[in-house]
């Protein structure tokens, strides 16, 4: 990790600043986000960790500043562009999923396999839908993929976003505290997936109020407060002690 | 793979829904249930009593086939608009101010398929108004549709000032939409029934359908996952419109007269006829099949009233009871199955 800092970032966004009328979400953000690591965006609530990921995911577009890709300036007017020219794959925390559909229609809304003349191909899409399931997150107590969200836990429900964002994968993957409503041994799993993303040589940007998760699958650290950063480290050179008493001082 | 997918299923908690529940649960589950269990009561009450209840007979058929499809082609445009979330109470206007410009049109000697290709930019046209002030400024669509409700029944008095158009429109036409099929069908109800196909078709096996439901079922969501909510829910404002063109082209040519002034309510009829059909007020939920029973079964229990010399007040009575009960049992079928 050390010698990450001299390579060209992944992603790094430079002087972001967000207000929503007169509340300032975010101010004078730099942060590099690297190949290879997974990074931990820690804060109280209401720090803006949650706006910056939407403004990296093309949802809401900062009021200055600019983001780079491996050094190019690229702008992120939508979702499209933050997939395509960023390459990033977003967990929302509200879930973003649809509660009168099925969990297969579900996991390919937006991008359907489909035909030239648009129809769907359910046959297709089952199969894949069966083999998420399967491989990424084993989710208990699925039935079917043509179960409806709603007939789902909140736990169930979560992990089918996960699912689908880790199928559709990036080279960068955000996740808004994605774990909050799993279970200790879905929550493992998506902590070992973001392991295996960083390991492969992509990254990670997961956004959590749970330090010891965070210590644990954590890289590098940037503590936001107020809508500033006021500390970004690696783990190596700080400690759960620190992190701490930076989100709890203000 | 779906072996071990298999495997995982078994040792597992959940009971097997019974088809039977599977079914009821379904949003048209319920209508579908009552209409067969209407239908099936009618016809054996009037081969028991052929000259009291005539349900049976084949005049009471073809006015039932006559009937239905006018209501049903708009409430399947209204059900899909619904199904996104949105309402359009300018249906009733479009119906009648459509028929009249494709009558006028074609008095003025054009062919006909030029008066039908006008009627149906009328409907794009409000379809795409509709569809463009309620995404645009995010004005609830039940307020949008109300002012072109009436801006569209005054632009139809201005149109017409109140002159019927009396036309023959040409007998191949004639035949093709509104005529009779081995002596029982008649083609109105075939170009329902194609029509409801279609929309079946679109809703649930096109990727623009799975847009419907989704922008409906959760709007943010659909943004996140990179769905154009704007496009897809002006898309079912005009789909929606187009149903009601097609109604209103069809209710016309049979008799050849044709007004602005179209029967009041029909909007709100429509709306009826998809909620008993289990499409949900707030969007993302409901089907194509239960819209076109509901429809159907509107006209069913006209016809009984009709039929059994009742009240005519009775239907009102009954559409009444049905929405309120009718989306109180979906509610609770909803929950327990
Ligand atoms: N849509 C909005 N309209 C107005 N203010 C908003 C909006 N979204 C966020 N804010 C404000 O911006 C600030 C940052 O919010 P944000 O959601 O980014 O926080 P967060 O760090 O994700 O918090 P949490 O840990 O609670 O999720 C907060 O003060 C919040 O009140
Ligand atoms: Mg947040």
């Amino acid at each position: 990790m050390k010698n990450l800092k001299s390579k060209n970032p992944l992603l790094s966004v430079k002087g972001i600043a967000k207000s929503y009328g007169h509340v300032r979400a975010l101010q004078n953000i730099d942060i590099d986000i690297h190949s290879g690591e997974v990074l931990g965006l820690l804060g109280d609530n209401g720090a803006g960790k949650s706006t910056l990921i939407k403004i990296l995911s093309g949802i809401i577009r900062p009021d200055k500043g600019q983001i780079f890709r491996k050094g190019k300036e690229i702008n992120i007017l939508s979702r499209k562009d933050s997939e395509e020219k960023a390459g990033i794959q977003t967990i929302y925390q509200d879930i973003a999923l649809v509660k009168s559909m099925s969990i297969l229609r579900n996991i390919f809304a937006g991008q359907e396999r489909k035909t030239k003349l648009g129809f769907l191909k359910l046959n297709e899409m089952r199969d894949t839908t069966m083999q998420i399931l399967n491989d990424h997150v084993k989710i208990a107590g699925i039935t079917s993929p043509d179960l409806l969200i709603e007939e789902l836990s909140g736990g169930q429900a979560q992990a089918v976003a996960i699912a689908r964002a880790v199928h559709f994968q990036r080279d960068i993957l955000l996740l808004d505290e994605p774990t909050s409503a799993l279970s200790v041994r879905e929550t493992n799993k998506v902590h070992s997936i973001m392991r295996e993303i960083a390991d492969a040589g992509n990254s990670c940007v997961f956004v959590t109020h749970n330090l010891y998760h965070a210590f644990q699958v954590c890289d590098r650290f940037v503590v936001f407060s107020h809508g500033e950063v006021v500390k970004s480290s690696t783990k190596e050179n700080t400690s759960l002690d620190e992190l701490t008493d930076l989100i709890l001082a203000n | 793979m779906s072996g071990e997918y298999t495997n995982s299923l078994k040792a597992n908690r959940y009971i097997q829904k019974g088809l039977f529940d599977r079914f009821r649960a379904s949003p048209a589950g319920n209508v579908i249930l009552v209409f067969l269990l209407v239908l099936l009561t009618c016809s054996i009450v009037s081969l028991i009593y052929p000259d009291n209840f005539r349900f049976l007979s084949k005049p009471n058929l073809i006015i039932l086939q006559r009937a239905i499809p006018t209501l049903g082609i708009m409430s399947i445009g209204v059900g899909i608009l619904m199904i996104t979330g949105e309402f359009d109470l300018s249906v009733g206007a479009v119906f009648g101010l459509s028929a009249y410009i494709m009558a006028m049109v074609y008095s003025a000697g054009m062919p006909i398929l030029v008066g039908v290709i006008a009627a149906l930019l009328v409907g794009i046209i409000f379809g795409l108004i509709n569809g463009w002030i309620t995404t645009s400024f995010g004005i609830p669509s039940f307020i949008t549709t109300l002012g072109t409700l009436f801006i569209i029944r005054s632009g139809g008095r201005l149109v017409s000032d109140n002159v019927p158009i009396i036309f023959q429109v040409p007998d191949w036409f004639k035949t093709l939409m509104t005529g009779r099929m081995l002596g029982y069908i008649q083609m109105q109800f075939v170009w329902f029934i194609i029509i409801a196909i279609i929309a079946w078709i679109i809703l649930n096996r096109h990727t623009i359908g799975n847009h419907f439901i989704s922008v409906g079922g959760n709007q943010m969501s659909s943004t996140q996952v990179g769905i154009n909510v704007k496009k897809t829910k002006i898309l079912a404002f005009v789909l929606c419109s187009i149903c009601a063109v097609i109604a209103g082209i069809m209710s016309v040519i049979r008799v050849g007269v044709v007004n602005t002034d179209a029967k009041p309510l029909m909007e709100l009829e429509c709306v009826a006829a998809c909620v008993m059909g289990g499409v949900a007020l707030t969007g993302g939920r409901g089907s194509i099949v239960g819209v076109a029973v509901g429809a159907i079964m509107f006209h069913l229990v006209k016809d009984i009233i009709i039929l059994g010399k009742l009240p005519a007040y009775y239907l009102e009575l009954f559409i009444g009871l049905v929405i309120v009960f009718g989306v109180t049992l979906n509610q609770i079928a909803k929950k327990k199955y």
